[in-house]
């Protein structure tokens, strides 16, 4: 593992703060949203690397089928690049309760059943990365939610692609809807320039404070 | 901050995308160019409306919900024509050879705030997708019959073996997880070599049509068949019992035996051996119940042929 990628004691309670805040705002918005107590666990921050990433996967998503959508999301303009991916990981899901909780009342077909997965997934990411850009002073934009698989088994997650990177930080945030019985996973993961990238903001936001 | 540059609103009438704009009360605040090729309304004559009594159409609530998480949340929403082909009902430009009654869509609706960062308007653009949903559709319907032919014996239309196998396991997994019986038959064209070798292939492949469609007629719709070598056909049959097993097997010889099969001027009787089994409590094994029809077959043939045979241990 390169030393360059391990975080200070600093870095690390700083990033948690930061996140914790932004996951306040974000339950604050999805709470005024929905219209409903949304609860969100502290965020679990770690480095994956990239040859145990199925074990971690499988420790981080203790689930035997599960569904994810995809977004992607990166700041304007910054050298290195600054990108990351989200998972939303729904692993049981009632699509009824789901789709009340959007307030859709249209017929349940496999397509709607798609379509509430990714606003779900948007809607979460939305909040959950404003929350935590804000606190970095920078500003993300989204790529659109994709359905990355349905009921799968999370060993199927990453399919035969080749990983591109080396090491992830992987920031995990458990939602929960206690009246809809809905819970979620969210994995906000930043493979290795991004992690540079975010160690500088840190460093600098550190020098300040 | 840079200078405006003077032609911005004639740079968003030249997109090829549709782009409009709501405030809060879904006030219509800009209409450029595609979204009036595209619908009924010009810009003058929209600008000022509710879009909701210009698009009667729209899922009005679905809509709502959806501007309410942009303005709250400050943050882009997608919809995609994968699941909700159309956001309006515009027409497209394969009117001929598409197939498709409106243009597939894949839509933004995102947030324009003010100099406090506080959102005042929603700004909707419409991307033509018709060209690739037309193609992935094809695409998904290419694949799917390349599964049908994949499942398929060319000859007699009937399962080939590896799905069939691979069905068969399906099932005896299921009971082995959740209980109950399956019953397996396997049968055998009698003296299927000389019929080959003094009338011709052609002959042949005519019995082994024949004999599908004469299995097909007796079969219910839950029992599955297979061809599963040469002159070999194998059923099973998902909750039935060794005593129903008997009853479908004794029928489907008889069928079989029943008429002769004719083929340019030939014609001549044909018949059937079958073996069955069935699952019981110990035996979920996929590769023992083909054991045991098997050696029932053998008996049967043995026994003179024309005749079904349970297994026994």
């Amino acid at each position: 593992m390169s030393e360059s990628l391990d975080f200070n004691e600093d870095q690390r309670d700083y990033l948690q703060e930061i996140c914790n805040i932004g996951m306040g705002q974000a339950g604050e918005s999805l709470s005024m949203l929905f219209e409903q107590y949304v609860t969100l666990s502290v965020p679990a921050i770690e480095i994956i690397n990239a040859h145990e990433l199925t074990p971690v996967l499988r420790r981080l998503i203790p689930a035997e089928t599960i569904s994810v959508v995809s977004q992607g999301f990166y700041t304007h303009i910054t050298n290195p690049k600054f990108c990351g991916e989200s998972l939303t990981v729904f692993s049981d899901t009632s699509f009824d309760n789901l789709a009340q909780l959007l307030e859709f009342d249209e017929e349940m077909t496999p397509e709607f059943e798609q379509e509430i997965l990714l606003e779900i997934s948007n809607i979460i990411n939305g909040a959950c990365l404003s929350g935590i850009a804000e606190q970095l002073s920078e500003r993300f934009f989204n790529t659109p939610p994709s359905i990355i698989g349905q009921s799968i088994a999370v060993d199927n997650l990453l399919g035969n692609h080749k990983i591109k990177w080396a090491h992830a930080l992987s920031i995990k945030i458990e939602y929960k809807v206690e009246k809809y019985s809905f819970q979620c996973d969210l994995l906000l993961l930043l493979p290795d320039n991004s992690i540079k990238y975010l160690q500088s903001i840190l460093n600098k936001l550190l020098d300040e404070f | 901050m840079t200078t405006q540059f003077a032609y911005t609103h004639n740079i968003i009438d030249c997109l090829d995308t549709g782009v409009f704009v709501v405030d809060k009360h879904f006030t219509v605040q800009l209409w450029n160019k595609f979204m009036e090729v595209h619908s009924n309304f010009t810009e003058s004559k929209i600008i000022g409306k509710n879009f909701f009594e210009c698009f009667s159409e729209l899922p009005k609530k679905w809509f709502e919900r959806k501007i309410h998480s942009v303005f709250m949340l400050n943050h882009e929403s997608y919809t995609s024509w994968e699941q909700r082909p159309y956001l309006l009902q515009f027409s497209h430009g394969r009117s001929v050879t598409g197939q498709l009654d409106f243009m597939y869509q894949n839509c933004n609706f995102a947030p324009i705030c003010d100099q406090n960062n506080e959102v005042q308007y929603v700004c909707v653009t419409i991307k033509d997708m018709t060209d690739i949903a037309i193609s992935t559709m094809q695409l998904k319907e290419a694949c799917a019959e390349l599964e049908r032919v994949s499942s398929i014996d060319g000859l007699t239309h009937l399962y080939n073996r590896s799905h069939w196998e691979k069905a068969f396991t399906n099932e005896v997994e299921r009971i082995e997880r959740y209980g109950g019986e399956v019953s397996l038959i396997i049968f055998d064209m009698d003296y299927f070599k000389k019929i080959n070798d003094q009338n011709g292939h052609l002959f042949g492949d005519q019995v082994l049509r024949e004999v599908a469609q004469r299995c097909k007629e007796v079969l219910r719709s839950a029992d599955v068949i297979g061809r599963y070598g040469g002159e070999e056909f194998v059923i099973f049959l998902p909750e039935t019992n060794v005593q129903e097993a008997a009853l479908v097997a004794e029928k489907l010889r008889k069928k079989i035996a029943e008429f002769p099969v004719s083929y340019e001027g030939v014609t001549l009787p044909v018949s059937i051996s079958a073996g069955f089994t069935a699952s019981n409590t110990d035996n979920h094994d996929f590769e023992k119940l083909l054991h045991q029809a098997d050696i029932a077959l053998y008996q049967a043939k043995q026994a003179g042929r024309n005749q079904c045979i349970g297994y026994t241990d």
